[in-house]
């Protein structure tokens, strides 16, 4: 029919998207928990990630995947600073999905699939946002800005965002006014394997109350407001109103400077604060604790 | 009670208005009260640059700087978690539409952040 062919190239970028919906939607499973319905995915075998920010605080947790019935769930572990939890199940026969990590540029079209009663759904977007690593507002480490310029659905939240070649480049979630932020892949790799192996996100703990001083002679500092007295820093000796300068040498300019160095890597590490205590400076040994969980 | 109020004509107006009612009495000079009332200016005055915030939006920010789940900033400030959800959303919403989305820098100015 002549009166198609100027159609056809739409028709094979429309065969294209639901081709890609269909290669997806076997890894993508519907989360349900206390007053909430989500998405989620399988990570390995047994093993589905899903947003954090969507999960209920308690209660039962039960995934649906496509096409079959709802199966009971277990929380290994949640992170709420990069938003990212597993789940794991009483079986592993589904495949997990393969978690890619191409460039994401600026224009590009990606396809947004999530889950609602078993069933895929989808949302269609230009990459609205791609640069580089980010902290989320609460200190979370997270690989890349990637923004989606897209509505999308509550249920659809922890579900994976596709490429044109059908590789997920991160899961989605909602950022501030409802924007569709992906976490990476690279992100959701590093932090799930942490939370299959500990259960939880360890962060460093200094057991101090800070607040940011300007030093009368210039530059700024941190000051100690309060000493939680079975912490590190009481055991390290920092008083009440010292002032902490530097950090292993560094100058400390900023309170996110410090947090930033109390990641899941710093438990157990020994730093040398410099202090000013009384106009004098000294410097004391600190042996980083985990941050209790309260 | 006493009053610490330092407008003369709102300190005026509440006297005139507290001093009728029944089981409440305002002290004298010399008395020491039960209660004391006092005017908070704190919400009015964001220091330069800074963002208004409420004071229950303060605390919320606190314990996010802190990297508190909502279910950790529920508990820390006696509130449902539902609730705790909401002030967060609100919070990070006022942050981002002045496109500051630093919510330790914010805090660190304003309060004491716990590490």
């Amino acid at each position: 029919m002549p009166e198609s062919a100027p159609f056809a190239r739409v028709q094979d970028l429309s065969a294209a998207f639901v081709r890609l919906v269909e290669i997806t939607a076997p890894g993508i499973v519907t989360v349900q928990s206390n007053r909430s319905r989500s998405s989620g995915f399988f990570w390995r075998p047994g093993l589905i990630i899903t947003a954090d920010e969507a999960l209920s605080e308690e209660g039962e947790i039960a995934i649906t995947p496509p096409g079959g019935d709802p199966i009971s769930a277990q929380l290994v572990g949640r992170d709420h600073t990069t938003d990212i939890a597993l789940l794991r199940i009483g079986r592993a026969d589904a495949p997990p999905l393969q978690l890619e990590s191409p460039p994401v540029a600026v224009g590009a079209l990606a396809i947004a699939v999530g889950t609602e009663d078993g069933a895929p759904t989808a949302a269609f977007a230009v990459v609205s946002r791609s640069a580089g690593p980010w902290y989320s507002l609460r200190g979370g480490e997270i690989d890349a800005r990637i923004e989606l310029d897209l509505r999308m659905r509550r249920s659809a939240e922890g579900g994976l965002a596709i490429d044109a070649t059908g590789r997920a480049i991160g899961m989605t979630v909602f950022g501030p006014r409802r924007r569709v932020l992906v976490i990476p892949s690279t992100t959701i790799q590093r932090v799930a394997a942490r939370l299959e192996k500990y259960g939880h996100i360890p962060r460093g703990y200094l057991g101090l109350g800070f607040r940011l001083v300007a030093i009368d002679d210039g530059g700024r500092g941190v000051m100690v407001m309060n000493v939680d007295p079975r912490g590190p820093g009481a055991k390290a000796g920092v008083h009440q109103g010292d002032i902490i300068v530097s950090w292993n040498g560094e100058p400390i300019r900023h309170v996110r400077s410090l947090l930033r160095a109390l990641g899941p890597d710093s438990v157990g590490q020994t730093v040398t604060l410099g202090l000013r205590r009384g106009g004098e400076t000294k410097d004391v040994q600190l042996t980083i604790g985990a941050r209790p969980s309260t | 009670m006493a009053l610490n109020v330092e407008d003369k004509g709102l300190a005026n107006r509440l006297t005139a208005l507290l001093t009728n009612i029944p089981g409440l009495r305002l002290v004298r000079a010399n008395e020491s009260p039960d209660v004391v009332l006092v005017l908070s200016t704190e919400v009015s005055t964001p220091a330069d640059g800074d963002v208004p915030l409420t004071p229950r939006e303060l605390e919320v920010l606190t314990l996010l700087a802190e990297g508190k789940s909502n279910k950790e900033i529920a508990r820390g400030l006696g509130i449902s978690v539902h609730t705790a959800k909401f002030h967060v959303g609100a919070l990070i919403d006022k942050l981002d539409a002045v496109g500051r989305t630093d919510a330790v820098t914010h805090a660190a100015r304003r309060g004491v952040i716990q590490l």
